[in-house]
């Protein structure tokens, strides 16, 4: 019995306490009621899609130069990386 | 039959940890410029950033290994570290080759094996080199690549050794009557920097067995219906 009163209350207590901290941050755009979260995916995903159709036009430049799909495709994801801003996926990280 | 499953339970662990003879043979990493890498930092839209690459690629090399371990007739070949840049070194995936043929495992696409044959045919010239002690013979193999109705003859050196009378070597590239020890293919180098024997256990390749397999030619026919279809969209 003491059990089960203890796992209520503690239950009850945590349950609580994490809806304390639930913060409703979804601001929505004045303009069109656009929600900003949503904007910025948007704006990622067209990033996303450029970026990869960036990879396929120096894919494709590096092939017409006579370089094999192993050499033009690691070529290719460099440029990909770069237009994403992001470092090559394969920089060394530290251990 | 219950004798029967009594042998078998007491063989089993003796045959699955049997240890067999192996060399493994470790391979560093050169990378060099070339003409068409001049060509495609000087002219190409994209040079800036593939000069970046190769900068970078070149103050890398030294950390990137290869390993290839040869039992029978069977070899592996991979690099130590994925995460290090790779880019110049025509890496492309693990490689195990059979008696006849070779199967790639892109490590970028994971769940496809490149499956083609041994048919590189190489020129053994009378050009000879030293690496470590052995006396090795250079051999000239072509690559053909076929792009939009252009061909072109990338040249491969092969520096192999008679007196490892192995026909092995990095990635993929074998059927010498010898050890390839070196090996220059583009920017890249691979360089022998020390072979041995041991015992290790038989290699597990079932990876390579469980995937989906395609030829490099359909591989690459996919690839630029992909390519094309997204360039439509």
């Amino acid at each position: 019995m003491k059990k089960l009163l203890f796992t209520a209350i503690a239950v009850v207590g945590f349950g609580l306490n994490s809806w304390g901290h639930t913060i409703e941050k979804e601001e929505i755009d004045s303009s069109n009621g656009t929600s900003n979260s949503i904007k910025s995916e948007i704006v990622e995903l067209e990033e996303g899609l450029n970026c990869r159709l960036e990879r396929f036009k120096a894919y494709t430049n590096f092939r017409s130069q006579g370089l094999s799909h192993e050499e033009a495709d690691s070529r290719a994801y460099a440029v990909f990386f770069a237009c994403m801003s992001v470092n090559s996926e394969f920089e060394l990280t530290p251990p | 039959m219950n004798r029967f499953f009594i042998i078998i339970f007491i063989i089993l662990p003796y045959v699955s940890t049997a240890q067999i003879n192996t060399y493994v043979f470790t391979y560093g990493m050169q990378i060099i410029s070339d003409e068409r890498h001049e060509s495609i930092v000087n002219k190409s839209e994209y040079g800036a950033i593939i000069h970046d690459l190769f900068v970078k690629a070149q103050n890398n090399q030294d950390k990137i290994k290869f390993e290839l371990i040869v039992q029978d007739s069977i070899t592996h070949f991979c690099i130590n570290d994925l995460r290090l840049n790779n880019s110049f070194t025509g890496y492309f995936g693990e490689i195990l080759t059979l008696k006849d043929s070779i199967y790639k495992n892109p490590y970028k696409v994971k769940n496809i094996t490149i499956v083609n044959p041994k048919n590189l045919t190489w020129e053994i010239t009378s050009d000879t080199l030293r690496i470590g002690g052995y006396l090795c013979i250079k051999a000239k193999g072509t690559e053909l690549v076929t792009y939009q109705n252009k061909t072109f003859y990338n040249p491969i050196y092969a520096w192999f050794c008679p007196d490892i009378p192995i026909s092995v070597g990095p990635n993929g590239f074998c059927g010498l009557p010898g050890a390839i020890l070196k090996l220059q293919k583009g920017n890249s180098i691979f360089g022998l920097i020390n072979f041995r024997k041991e015992s290790r256990p038989m290699l597990v390749a079932s990876n390579f067995f469980q995937k989906k397999k395609i030829t490099q030619e359909l591989y690459h026919q996919k690839l630029e219906e992909q390519i094309s279809n997204f360039e439509n969209d």
